[in-house]
């Protein structure tokens, strides 16, 4: 997959490239909105990451190039906190997605991921990893077939760590992803804890293989391995 | 005490100083002059009286002339002195001034006393002080009221400019207008308010500026340490102290992250174009909150109750409604105990959030303000009050802390 990212800071840029190359996403990186429109001029891209503020014009103005010429391509717009206005104009014009900065890394990687499957799949998208199936439209769980009831948070906390699969996932990213950037104000994060808990049980009770991993206390992977 | 008050006070007390002052030079002037008058007129009765007495003729008319025979004449005669007399069986007695004058006619000696009441005299006392007297009551009368008028319209640009003033903030950038005068002492004030608000105001600026351009300069790195962080982690270690250092790194980088985010929204609060309104029902924004932190109280056992009893909409900022629920949460959550519980109320246009918690050391007053805690400052950034505070102000609801019956309340009047 090929993504085309407009971010004018260079150290954030990469570590968003070092993220993704190791999805197997080939990132392509302009620091300027001039550089970024000669880019789309040349290249077909699947995904774009428009930041608004770029020093030489409006991510905004980018997203009504990239509908125009690649209308395939998704697009997630990035913009600094509380921009509401950004936000609204971004999805108008045809963004699929809006991230505020700053954000996790895994944030990212599970709103592209989000984003691709619903283009690719047109709706009808399911992950399947070893005995486990997620039906993404009807939010359900399946271990070797067997349809297994998550609560509603137990679900988005599983689908956004299985789509930063292989991993590290934080506990804040966690929060903020299932609880919203406020939610991020607690020191303790026992209630995370509390849901991956029950999580893990469910899933070694339907013979699930233990994929759900902590590291550091810091926060959780999903692996394989 | 009002000035013009103080003024007219003031003047009233010398005025009737020098008043009374006059009244006794006035009586004693008055006095002198008509005791010189009766001593004439005693003298004159007296010539007559011995013009007729050395005519033959006894002119005897008690009190007035009395006539007696003595043997000798004193060494001094011819006196004045004033005496009281009851006479012709009136009750009481009379001041008379008498004038004692003794003659030789034919070989005798005649003792002649002429008198006159001074009746007149007492009478004209009380009727200098009665007018003197009316006479300060009805200029006081005429002043008070003179003033009263006067004052309304020489006070009037200083009680305008005193509302002006009043309604005064730093946040809002318009310079105030203040009414004009023509009396100079108002005049000056009135400019050196005008730069005393144009110093505070750039002062405050300054200040302002330089918070907000410090927690924009500040997001950057905040931002690559934690991405960066984010990809550091990913590595395998095997290595218990560099795993504790990374999650301590971690945690407070997330906290710098939090406290940097907070500052930038309390800079931006002040100026509310950033944050475009519509109509938001509360009881709604509230059950959103509620869903928000229902895990965060249930890891604590903490029990949540709704009381929404009433259906109000408000004309918010969708952001700024979410991030004011949510700091009363989060908060009610933080600064509560195991098994404690917080009680949400929303009653006609009142929103009551009560916690159990332990009872506060710190005036709470200053809770609004930045950086305060209470007890301990646990997760704390001590930022949330004076958020919900500022989010208040902005659309001009009423907010009050208070701590009764051991439960930390907050009240919201939308």
């Amino acid at each position: 997959m090929k993504i085309l990212l407009t971010e004018d800071e260079k150290e954030l840029a990469k570590s968003i490239m070092d993220f993704l190359s190791k999805e197997g996403i080939f990132c392509k990186l302009a620091d300027t909105f001039h550089e970024a429109k000669s880019l789309l001029h040349i290249y077909e891209y699947d995904f774009a990451l428009v930041d608004i503020m770029l020093p030489d014009g409006t991510g905004i103005d980018l997203i009504s190039i990239i509908k125009q010429r690649q209308p395939q391509c998704g697009i997630i717009v990035i913009s600094a906190k509380g921009a509401l206005d950004d936000k609204l104009r971004g999805l108008e014009i045809g963004a699929d997605d809006y991230l505020t900065k700053p954000f996790h890394l895994a944030e990212l990687n599970a709103r592209i991921k989000s984003v691709m499957r619903r283009k690719d799949f047109d709706g009808a998208n399911k992950i399947k990893i070893k005995e486990l199936l997620i039906d993404i439209d009807k939010r359900e769980l399946f271990v070797k077939n067997n349809y297994i009831e998550l609560t509603r948070r137990e679900y988005d906390i599983l689908l956004f760590i299985v789509s930063n699969k292989e991993r590290v996932v934080t506990k804040e990213a966690i929060t903020e992803h299932i609880w919203g950037d406020d939610s991020n104000s607690f020191d303790n994060l026992n209630f995370v804890y509390t849901h991956i808990k029950n999580l893990r049980k469910k899933l070694k009770d339907a013979g699930c293989g233990d994929y759900l991993k902590s590291v550091y206390g810091i926060g959780y992977k999903f692996t394989l391995k | 005490m009002k000035l013009l008050n103080k003024i007219t006070l003031n003047y009233f007390k010398n005025t009737a100083i020098v008043f009374f002052f006059a009244l006794g030079i006035l009586y004693l002037v008055i006095d002198q002059i008509i005791i010189s008058e009766v001593n004439e007129q005693l003298r004159k009765t007296n010539r007559e009286v011995r013009e007729k007495l050395e005519s033959g003729i006894i002119v005897d008319y008690h009190p007035f002339v009395e006539i007696s025979e003595v043997n000798l004449i004193p060494a001094e005669y011819d006196k004045y002195d004033d005496v009281e007399i009851s006479y012709n069986g009136k009750k009481g007695e009379e001041i008379f001034r008498q004038y004692v004058a003794y003659t030789n006619i034919n070989g005798k000696n005649y003792k002649i006393i002429t008198r006159s009441s001074l009746i007149e005299k007492e009478d004209l006392f009380w009727t200098i002080l009665l007018l003197m007297s009316s006479i300060l009551v009805i200029l006081l009368i005429v002043l008070f009221y003179a003033n009263r008028k006067a004052a309304k319209n020489i006070f009037k640009p200083f009680y305008e400019n005193l509302k002006i003033l009043d309604s005064f903030t730093l946040q809002n950038n318009n310079e105030f207008v203040l009414e004009k005068s023509n009396i100079s002492e108002f005049e000056r004030l009135n400019d050196s308010l005008l730069e005393l608000s144009k110093k505070a105001k750039k002062e405050y600026n300054l200040l302002k500026e330089f918070t907000e351009d410090l927690s924009h300069e500040l997001q950057t790195p905040v931002s690559i340490i934690k991405t960066k962080l984010e990809l550091i982690i990913q590595k395998e270690i095997n290595d218990s102290e560099t795993e504790d250092n990374y999650q301590a790194i971690y945690q407070n980088i997330n906290k710098l992250d939090r406290l940097n985010r907070t500052l930038l929204l309390l800079t931006k609060l002040e100026s509310p174009d950033f944050f475009p309104s519509r109509t938001i029902s509360v009881k709604a924004a509230l059950q959103k909150a509620v869903d928000v932190y229902s895990d965060a109280a249930e890891s604590e056992n903490i029990k949540i109750s709704l009381l929404l009893n009433s259906e109000i909409t408000v004309e918010m900022n969708e952001t700024l409604i979410e991030t004011l629920l949510n700091n009363l949460f989060s908060n009610s959550i933080k600064h509560n105990y195991q098994n404690g519980e917080v009680i949400v109320e929303l009653d006609e246009n009142k929103l009551i959030v009560k916690n159990t918690g332990e009872t506060p050391v710190n005036n709470p007053e200053n809770y609004f303000n930045r950086f305060t805690r209470s007890y301990k400052s646990k997760d704390s950034t001590g930022l949330g009050l004076s958020v919900v505070k500022k989010i208040c102000d902005l659309y001009g609801m009423k907010i009050s802390y208070t701590f009764e019956k051991s439960h930390h309340t907050v009240i919201i009047i939308f």
